[in-house]
């Protein structure tokens, strides 16, 4: 057997890196020069090249970000185009006041020092900005209990402009209406030399929240709305909590917008709910992706607002590479009076198509469902008879089977979980889920499903943005039966533990453990994980992760090598939401592991 | 027959006697005149100084002494007088002086009946310290009238013999002042020639052990003239060493006749940025040096940059009067004409200003402490530029002492001045390139303004009525004002207070605003919280001693209100003015916008009423305003009430609507049933921004004159964006950056219909869940 000649293709490839490597390195010699005499040591700081006209009259000692708008170029050059009247009394600016308002246009970008000179006939100034004010210290004229300044980030070393004042005196009004002071006043004095910011607090006294005044909705009863409230009545009064029923009550679709404006009264603080209602019906399209599933697209139409009670019944299509399901819900406020409790029966019928398995299988399910709120923390309970019909079509398993469970889910996390879900910092939230199957019940074997997940997240001091978030998630899982996994096995895929996947073991692919695709009937795992805040620009945040897990054949015991999956992530924050990417190499005594990457959009830890 | 002879008898006697005490006298003064040491010796001098002490008409006090009489003839001795450690004070007015040694000569003799000296010196007076403290009280206690200063017109008849003075020490003090010092005087004055005189003096002046200057005077003879000049160099003035410079005098004497030349050179230093420096010059003739009787003074000088506004001052000829009234009487006249010239800008428009006076008084010549009656005038001549004319007169009947003023002063003025801008327009352009260029949109104005001020005052009130006028016009523009008030001053020895009422009727105002853009309202004045070292400061900031305050009402009549032309605004907007603008205060009074008709919402609607009733702090202020839209089956109003600070909108209407409704109709002109998706959320997030108040009147101007598009409002961080249409087609968020919008929550809204979604990705599995954002586009209906 001969080898083949591979010197013409090598010569060729030569010939172009050759071409291509004298190219590169005249661009980058070319740049390293252009580099040395613009940006080096070369170039000089004064050098009239990096002077801006800003006008006839004025130049500028260098460019100043933000530009100024045409609004403020007018007012500092004058106004030659005509309005719709004749501006005649702006057509020129007289110098000293162009100079009062570049000086204030120049206020808004952090230049508060601006030195002009003009020329001997004063028919030209040349305005030395100097160098940007930044904010070198925060103090607080009063102490209240639970403010801590400290805790705002991003504004020591920030340009001292009126805008971040007026952002720090949002942050801080804000802060102290979730400690209860829902009137505050909060100005700010700034000292253009040295940096330093006085806030002044008027903070009132910290007030119950008494009454609130919810605006009627046509056709539905008073009160309705109170049963997505994350506060409660006569307690110390927050606005986070507000925003969080304001959240819940919006992403439920029950309304279109609403919105607490709260008074301060001598017996407490009122609050004004106003209510935009909008029309009922909602159709909703969307997608999100995933390395896992890929692409993930949804279609769903809900009504709302169905019957006095404000019942809704939802229809959801969700696709992706892996899974397609159709599921309609009725959350069916049944009783004659506004409560949280509810009967939810749904309908599901969905195609699963993992490397291990592919099924499908339809659910009906029919549970009473209540949530719970106080101060701190918020409940949901869910219990009700379910029936699921599977067909195997890849994988171990019956061909057909079925099983009528008792199902149950109970959810228990922090408001601040909540309100900061969509980035997420601080809080925890742990499910317990159930499930009830008996053979005799008409199903094909008995199984005790028994899971409790959860996840917690600590911003480091608390501070807002977050410097450094850690995080902890894990679950423990099991499944209570006398099957085994494997060939024979009664149980469809859906009732069996897999781990590996972005939301357990990132250095493994989805569902690959156990690796021989039986499924295990335990499973555990813990992540933890370290994330850089809003440190870095463009909203890019690393973050570094360690990954633990094991599994069992076994109900309630976990055998064989631990499995692990340390890698590292970068979260990035755009205008249209949260990409996130990692990669992970998992290790285990059990067999060898490998690179594992992951990118979806809006998955967080 | 006995009677005669006794008669006889006691004239015979008498005669013996009186001839034998005669002879007795006379014998005596013989033998005095043979020698003089029998009354000219140390005893003697002792008793002499001892009953000096005694009855406080001066301590003279030395260690040892030593007379020497030298008769050259019977009528004419001469005495030699030593002394050491020679001391002289003087209690009354704390005056010591003291000599180590003190050799001095001098000759007498008869000349008729009455003993005269004829000889002085010579004399030496060495190792002197001087030590004057000059009291309060001491120019009082020289207000004895003045005799013609005899002891100089004596001095020309004596034979002055060369004498030498030396002070090693002299130390002056006036209250906070010292003024420390040497000197040497040398003087000669032989008969038939005129003094010589050779002196020296150095000093330093000290004021609160800080140093005010050096001192240098030299005095000597030449040409048969008496010539000094006297040399004050690097003197500084307190406070602040902000005055300093250098004084030259010289003199001549001749014939009874002085005369004076100096000059003076002066710059003020720092914290004075200008270049202030005065230089003049003085020239005055004493005319009868007996007598004082007539001093003519005439200056001229120049002051450079003694303020801002004045470049310089000119004084020329400017020509002092001192004379003698009365005949061997201490009364006297002072009178004055001093011309002043004033240039004024530049180019310089000179300014003549005639200072007159004449002062009569009752001592001469007049000092601090006389008593002086009289008047005053200050004549600011007709003058005529391009750019400003004006005259003024101010005369002022004056009488008091000037060592006590202004204790029992009178002082009555009265004032005249007229001041006028003939062309507005050259007035602008003369300041357009200074610092106070007029602004716009008034520099370009044309037109006449005319401002007066007459009235009378006196030292501790005194009320001056004022007047201004102006009649400005542009093509646009308009600005009529005519304004009444008047100063009234106040105070207590002498006029500390000033306050000025002024009414100011707008009587006819146009003005234009500039061409403002909806997006990005610019910032015109500077943000007041960067404001705290200057507030730090202001706590430290004694008040000056002269109190200004005004009290200024303005108003605009009710018949024609101040109209502002605006291109946001489809007319003009009429705004009726009741403003007080009080010193160190923020205006206070009401701006009202009259009703008048604007588009609004793309409908005719009016403004019925706007008001701000200023208060302090402004942001305080309280606003009220309606504006209503009139639809088909109702008519929507839009009450803007609260503060300015913090503006509430409230809207309502006839038949009344929910509020939900009332909003969808002016965004949108549509009822609630007919909004899509997207206007319903919009008027969801106008209403919570109502409720919070984040729309201020810019923002609902903006809404209230655009198409919207949609509104969003974050409640977490109290922004507001608005998507509103512009005129090509495009759309313009108008507010805050969208990406400023907190990432808090469930559901992120990016546009109209575009929302991120945060959910579970799969929420009725068993598995494990995460939450995964979905880009969702909904639409309701």
């Amino acid at each position: 057997m001969s080898m083949p000649d591979i010197s013409a293709p090598l010569r060729h490839y030569r010939i172009i890196y050759r071409r291509t490597f004298v190219k590169t390195s005249l661009l980058v010699l070319l740049s390293l020069v252009i580099g040395l005499v613009f940006n080096g040591p070369l170039a000089l700081a004064d050098s009239p090249k990096n002077h801006e006209i800003l006008c006839p009259f004025f130049t500028l000692s260098h460019k100043i970000e933000p530009d100024l708008s045409d609004v403020e170029k007018r007012l500092v050059c004058g106004d030659a185009a005509p309005g719709q009247i004749e501006n005649e009394g702006w057509k020129t600016i007289p110098p000293p006041q162009a100079q009062f308002n570049l000086t204030n246009f120049l206020q808004d970008r952090g230049y508060l020092h601006p030195t002009f000179f003009p020329n001997t006939e004063k028919t030209q100034t040349f305005v030395e900005l100097g160098d940007v004010i930044r904010v070198t210290h925060i103090e607080l004229d009063k102490t209240v209990v639970g403010l801590t300044i400290e805790r705002k980030r991003k504004t020591i070393g920030e340009p001292l402009t009126p805008a971040l004042l007026g952002d720090l005196e949002k942050w801080v009004a804000q802060r102290l209406q979730a400690l209860g002071y829902a009137c505050p006043k909060v100005t700010t004095e700034a000292n253009p030399s040295t940096g330093e910011i006085i806030v002044h607090l008027e903070p009132g006294a910290a007030q119950n929240l008494v009454v609130i005044d919810e605006e009627p909705v046509k056709s539905l009863p008073t009160g309705l709305f109170r049963r997505y409230d994350a506060f409660q009545l006569g307690q110390l009064y927050d606005g986070d909590l507000l925003n969080v029923t304001e959240s819940r009550i919006t992403s439920e679709n029950l309304v279109q917008n609403t919105h607490f404006s709260p008074t301060c009264r001598p017996d407490g603080v009122h609050v004004k709910q106003e209510v935009v209602a909008g029309p009922p019906r909602i159709l909703t399209a969307g997608v999100g992706i995933n390395t896992e599933e890929l692409l993930i697209g949804k279609l769903s139409w809900r009504n709302s607002r169905l019957g006095h009670m404000a019942s809704w019944l939802d229809f959801t299509l969700l696709a992706s590479a892996k899974e397609q399901s159709l599921t309609s819900t009725f959350t069916w406020f049944f009783l004659p009076y506004v409560t949280r409790l509810s009967l939810r029966p749904l309908i599901e019928v969905k195609h699963s198509n993992e490397d291990a398995f592919e099924t499908e299988s339809a659910r009906a399910q029919i549970a009473p469902s209540t949530t719970w709120d106080n101060q701190k923390l918020s409940a949901t309970f869910l219990l009700g008879p379910t029936l699921d019909f599977f067909r195997t079509l890849r994988g171990l398993g019956l061909d057909t089977s079925e099983f009528l469970s008792l199902e149950g889910r109970a959810n228990l996390k922090t408001h601040d979980f909540e309100y900061y879900r969509q980035s997420p910092r601080s809080g925890f939230d742990a499910t317990l889920i159930t499930g009830f199957t008996d053979a005799h019940i008409y199903s094909q074997a008995s199984a005790q499903r028994l899971r409790l997940q959860g996840q917690g997240l600590w911003n480091l001091n608390d501070y807002d943005p977050p410097l450094l978030v850690f995080g902890l998630r894990g679950a423990l899982a099991t499944v209570a039966t006398s099957e085994t996994p494997g060939p024979g096995n009664a149980l469809p895929p859906n009732y069996l533990e897999y781990l590996g996947g972005s939301t357990d073991l990132r250095g493994y692919g989805r569902k690959e453990l156990p690796t021989n695709g039986f499924g295990a009937l335990t499973s555990a795992f813990l992540d933890l994980e370290i994330r850089l805040g809003d440190q870095l620009p463009y909203g890019v945040q690393p973050f570094t992760f360690l990954d633990l897990g094991m599994i069992g054949s076994t109900p309630f015991k976990l055998d064989g090598a631990p499995y692990w999956a340390p890698g590292a992530g970068i979260r990035l924050v755009s205008p249209i939401g949260v990409f996130r990417t990692t990669i992970a190499h998992g290790y285990s005594a059990n067999g060898p592991g490998h690179f594992q990457f992951y990118l979806s959009f809006g998955e967080e830890f | 027959m006995s009677r005669p002879k006794n008669t006889h008898r006691v004239i015979k006697w008498t005669i013996a006697t009186i001839l034998g005490v005669f002879f007795i006298a006379l014998s005596g003064v013989f033998l005095i005149l043979l020698k003089p040491t029998l009354i000219f010796n140390e005893k003697n001098l002792e008793l002499a100084a001892r009953y000096s002490r005694s009855h406080k008409i001066m301590d003279i006090e030395w260690s040892k002494a030593s007379v020497q009489v030298h008769s050259t003839s019977l009528f004419h001795k001469a005495f030699d007088f030593a002394f050491s450690d020679l001391c002289i004070k003087n209690a009354s007015v704390e005056f010591q002086i003291c000599f180590h040694t003190a050799d001095f000569s001098l000759s007498a003799g008869v000349k008729g009946f009455s003993p005269l000296i004829t000889d002085l010196g010579p004399a030496q007076f060495l190792g002197g310290r001087l030590e004057v403290n000059l009291l309060p009280q001491v120019s009082q206690a020289n207000s004895s009238t003045d005799k013609g200063s005899p002891l100089l017109a004596g001095l020309v008849n004596i034979t002055v013999h060369p004498f030498q003075i030396l002070l090693d020490d002299i130390t002056v003090k006036d209250g906070t002042s010292s003024y420390q010092g040497r000197g040497e005087i040398r003087a000669e004055l032989e008969s038939g020639h005129p003094l010589k005189v050779d002196s020296q003096l150095s000093a330093t002046l000290f004021q609160m052990s800080k140093k005010l200057g050096n001192l240098k005077m030299t005095a000597h003879e030449e040409d048969s003239k008496f010539r000094a000049s006297v040399g004050l160099l690097n003197w500084v003035i307190q406070p602040a060493q902000a005055l300093s410079g250098s004084t030259d005098l010289s003199g001549t004497l001749k014939d009874n006749q002085l005369k004076l030349n100096g000059q003076i050179n002066a710059k003020l230093k720092k914290p004075f940025s200008l270049p202030q420096t005065i230089q003049g010059s003085f020239h005055a003739e004493m005319l009868d040096l007996k007598r004082f009787d007539n001093i003519q003074l005439e200056i001229s000088g120049v002051g450079r940059h003694l303020s801002p506004q004045l470049a310089r001052v000119d004084v020329k000829d400017c020509r002092i009067s001192l004379k003698r009234t009365q005949a061997n009487a201490g009364t006297g006249m002072t009178t004055a004409n001093c011309p002043v010239t004033l240039p004024v800008l530049d180019p310089p428009q000179i300014v003549h200003i005639n200072l007159k006076t004449e002062m009569n008084s009752n001592e001469y010549p007049p000092s601090p402490s006389s008593d002086l009656k009289g008047w005053a005038q200050v004549e600011v001549k007709p003058f005529t530029s391009p750019w400003v004319d004006g005259s003024g007169v101010i005369k002022a009947d004056l009488q008091g002492v000037p060592a006590r003023f202004p204790l029992g002063w009178k002082a009555d003025a009265d004032l005249n001045v007229r001041l006028a801008v003939p062309k507005f327009e050259q007035l602008v352009e003369e300041l357009a390139l200074t610092g106070w260029a007029i602004p716009a949109p008034f520099h370009v104005l044309k037109g006449r303004i005319e401002a007066g001020i007459h009235g009378k005052t006196d030292l501790t009130h005194g009320e001056l009525p004022v007047t201004l006028t102006s009649r400005l016009n542009s093509e646009h523009q308009r600005l009529y004002l005519d304004g009444k008030g008047a100063f009234t001053l106040s105070g207590a020895p002498l006029i500390s207070k000033a306050n000025l009422a002024f009414n100011l009727l707008l009587s006819d105002v146009k003005l234009e605003l500039p061409r403002l853009d909806l997006k990005d309202p610019p910032r015109m004045v500077p943000d007041d919280r960067f404001d705290l070292p200057k507030k730090m400061k202001v706590g430290n900031i004694s008040r000056p001693g002269f109190d200004f305050t005004y009290d200024i009402h303005v108003k605009s009549p009710d018949s024609s209100p101040l109209t502002i032309l605006s291109t946001l605004a489809n007319a003009p907007i009429p705004l009726m003015i009741d403003l007080d603008l009080k010193k160190d205060q923020p205006p206070q009074g009401s701006v009202t916008a009259a009703r008048f008709p604007i588009k609004l919402f793309r409908r005719d609607a009016t403004l019925q009423h706007f008001s701000v009733s200023l208060r302090n702090p402004t942001e305080e202020s309280p606003i009220d305003g309606k504006i209503t839209v009139t639809y088909t089956d109702y008519t929507i109003s839009i009450l803007i009430i609260s503060t300015v600070g913090k503006p509430r909108v409230i809207l309502t209407s006839d038949p009344p609507l929910p509020e939900d409704k009332l909003v969808a109709t002016l965004l949108f002109g549509r009822p609630m049933e007919e909004l899509d998706d997207d206007q319903n959320q919009s008027v969801g997030n106008t209403r919570a921004a109502l409720a919070d108040r984040a729309i201020g009147l810019a923002s609902l101007f903006v809404l209230a004159s655009t198409p919207v598009q949609s509104v969003g409002y974050d409640p977490k961080s109290g922004t507001l964006i608005a998507k509103v249409r512009i005129a090509d087609g495009t759309s313009l968020n108008v507010g805050a950056n969208s990406t400023r919008i907190e990432d808090i929550g469930i559901r992120k809204r990016l546009s109209s219909k575009w929302t991120l979604n945060t959910d579970l990705v799969h929420p009725t599995g068993d598995e494990a869940t995460s939450l995964s954002t979905f880009l969702e586009w909904a639409h309701r209906y």
